[in-house]
């Protein structure tokens, strides 16, 4: 297979075509369906929170499966076997607690006219610094997931052969562009042509294989004598004897952690009303099933002896579709990648610009800002956490990214007291809650350090060598390991509890509950989320009820 | 819209005009916390015990840049107490079908194995990937049964 770039001009020549198309799109999107009033970080950050059935589920699709989930996971799976298919359970996992918890946050968000979940918290726990500590957190959780993006397209482009960061800084100058100008409108059409690239792909891919001599039989017998041969235990077509708990620990912690991200609950807030979230829960497992084809080309890379371009294993599936399909087809399944990049890039970008700007710009910077000057600066923002991500990309190694993935993921889970469970139970004190954050972002990170790991290239590191935690540590004669995130959120767990106990027996008083029972199942249409709609649009009926 | 009087719509969402229209709606906590669904006559009596003892601008509270903590004592919570939860009881037990696809994906030892095989798949994988029809189907049955009538 020749790597170079003259040997890749029309692939090459399809992705560039798609990518400007999509460009195009992006700006275009800023007239989409707006309604005519003044610009609000409703309209810019949510899309007027008016998207409907089949918008949310394009928009929620590129979401949660990003560019980096293609790539990884297939990654992953090429080189562990089983253990990489966790992406699949955690996937299934995760839609029930959507299904429930969401709709509740959607419900409240509603009531209150509230843009982000840390909005939410100031709310039902009466406390700005919990509110702006959710925030920060939560912000910090998303920017390493920004500059994962840029790792799927950069795959793609060096299976077409091109050397340099120039591309990716031209992509993501594109991407910041049309984010500023049209907000979330612009992720969510682009998204339905990424999605239209993909599943087709997708489909192409599935009857590549099951054309080939041997099909998926094949495929698994050559994957598994592949695996056999390794002199590591820890691969295979099934979890090794000491991967299980660690298996279950991280499907459980991805899928809690998966609606603690900004990105998500800027998607779901952006629906029109609750049906529309439950309809596409229903709808989205479709990709997880896209999702777990994409994992199993993990083994049909094996099977048709791909090499990892440069020895990053991210382009075993670029380079696998270069190597199977047409150049043309190849083209489109490059631009799919690298087009499913800029959709979750630009949500995850407007989420946490979302957040600075409710839950600290406001709060601590201007408060007295007014709505236009709010979307600039959460605009602004945006733009910097991009400009952020490429340095990230740029300026540290690959590994390091992936790592600070992983940080992300533990760190993202500690909010999930004050966000998930205050969905549901609004006991818990304001200042347990911040200790128990706290509490449990110090015993993640530590635990994290303390893993020792390996590089790409086989050389071994002392610290933030992956996120699973062997019990033996702990003391317990066992060879299995445990996810960090967990242990780091029943920490945290432990302190909200006792702590809230203890500052109840002393008598320190709780913040005020601005929230009541029925803000959590409200609907389009009750009274309440219209009028507090129309108070916080400025007057104009138009983000709700609009149809 | 504005129709609460002095202070202006409340943030914390009090008794809207039309308590009778969330008859249909199940109400968890207020039966989790031991209380009965009062019935209310008239929304200016919500208005009035939502409001007594609270500061004005207290109804802001939730609207970001606006005031800090403090406020009312623990335990106040808005009172838009809307009609019964029987409905509720019936809605949390077809929700409890969804931890059919929380649990098994998780119970890794009983998957972790290659026999028996469909169509050249492994167990652990044919297994896990009929999860995903499956979840489609109980998801949208649970959504067909719990569907809440709009009203007219």
């Amino acid at each position: 297979m020749n790597d170079t770039f003259a040997a890749h001009r029309v692939q090459f020549g399809v992705f560039v075509v798609l990518f400007l198309g999509v460009a195009v799109l992006g700006f275009v999107a800023a007239r989409w369906r707006r309604p005519d009033v003044p610009e609000d970080l409703e309209q810019w950050g949510l899309g007027g929170r008016a998207f409907g059935n089949f918008v949310t589920w394009f928009l929620l699709g590129g979401d949660i499966y990003t560019a980096y989930t293609f790539v990884a996971v297939p990654a992953l799976v090429y080189s562990v076997g089983a253990a990489g298919f966790y992406a699949v359970p955690f996937a299934v996992v995760t839609y029930p607690m959507v299904y429930l918890a969401l709709t509740r946050l959607w419900s409240v968000a509603h009531v209150h006219g509230f843009v982000t979940p840390s909005e939410f918290v100031r709310a039902r726990f009466g406390s700005p610094a919990l509110a702006a500590l959710v925030a920060a957190t939560a912000i910090v959780a998303v920017l390493p997931y920004i500059a994962l993006q840029l790792v799927g397209l950069e795959a793609v482009l060096k299976v077409m052969g091109i050397k340099g960061n120039w591309p990716l800084w031209v992509a993501f100058l594109v991407l910041a562009l049309f984010t500023f100008k049209s907000g979330l409108r612009a992720p969510a059409l682009i998204s339905i042509v990424k999605d239209a690239l993909m599943l087709w792909s997708v489909l192409a891919v599935v009857v590549l294989v099951s054309m080939l001599s041997g099909g998926w039989t094949g495929v698994f017998r050559n994957a598994g004598a592949a695996f056999a041969a390794t002199p590591s235990p820890s691969d295979g077509l099934t979890l090794p004897a000491g991967g299980q708990l660690s298996y279950v620990s991280l499907v459980v912690g991805s899928a809690l952690g998966v609606f603690l991200y900004p990105h998500v609950q800027t998607g779901v807030l952006a629906a029109k009303n609750r049906r529309v979230i439950k309809r596409n829960v229903a709808g989205l497992p479709v990709y997880t099933m896209v999702l777990a084809i994409m994992a199993l080309l993990g083994f049909v890379a094996i099977s048709q002896g791909i090499v990892p371009v440069d020895g990053d294993r991210n382009t075993v599936v670029p380079a696998l579709f270069d190597k199977v399909f047409p150049p043309w087809c190849a083209g489109l399944a490059f631009a799919a990648i690298g087009i499913g990049a800029l959709v979750p890039a630009a949500i995850m970008a407007i989420g946490a610009a979302n957040l600075f700007t409710r839950s600290i710009y406001r709060v601590y910077v201007r408060p007295n800002a007014s709505a236009a000057e709010e979307t600039m600066a959460s605009k602004l923002f945006s733009l910097l956490v991009k400009g952020g991500a490429v340095l990230v990309i740029v300026g540290l190694s690959p590994q390091f990214s992936i790592d600070f993935h992983t940080i992300g993921g533990v760190i993202v889970l500690q909010i999930l007291p004050a966000v998930g469970i205050g969905l549901y139970w609004g006991w818990m004190h304001r200042w347990a809650l911040i200790a128990g954050l706290l509490g449990g972002l110090v015993t993640g990170v530590v635990m994290l350090y303390r893993i020792p790991g390996r590089y790409l290239d086989g050389t071994v590191k002392a610290h933030f060598g992956g996120s699973s935690y062997p019990l033996s540590q702990f003391g317990l004669g066992s060879k299995q390991t445990v996810y960090v995130g967990l242990v780091a959120l029943a920490v945290n767990l432990v302190i909200v509890g006792v702590g809230t106990v203890i500052l109840r027996v002393i008598g320190v008083p709780n913040g005020y509950d601005a929230t009541s029972p029925h803000d959590y199942v409200a609907e389009e249409g009750d009274v309440e989320v219209h009028r507090m709609t129309e108070l916080i649009d400025g007057g104009a009926p138009v983000s709700i009820g609009m149809k | 819209m504005n129709q609460d009087g002095p202070v202006g719509p409340s943030a914390w969402g009090t008794g809207p005009p039309g308590a009778d229209s969330g008859a249909q709606i199940a109400w968890r906590s207020a039966r989790s916390a031991g209380v009965a669904p009062p019935t209310l006559p008239s929304r200016q009596v919500v208005a009035k015990g939502d409001l007594a003892g609270v500061p004005e601008d207290r109804g802001w509270d939730a609207l970001p840049g606006s005031g800090v903590g403090g406020g009312p004592p623990v335990g106040f919570e808005g009172g838009s107490f809307r009609g019964g939860g029987s409905q509720g009881s019936g809605r949390r037990s077809w929700h409890m079908v969804l931890w059919l696809v929380i649990v098994v994906p998780l119970l890794v030892p009983v998957y972790n194995r290659v026999e028996p095989m469909l169509f050249g798949f492994p167990f652990f994988y044919w297994f896990q990937m009929v999860f995903i029809p499956i979840e489609i189907g109980l998801i949208a049955v649970v959504y067909q049964v719990t569907k809440r009538r709009r009203q007219p």
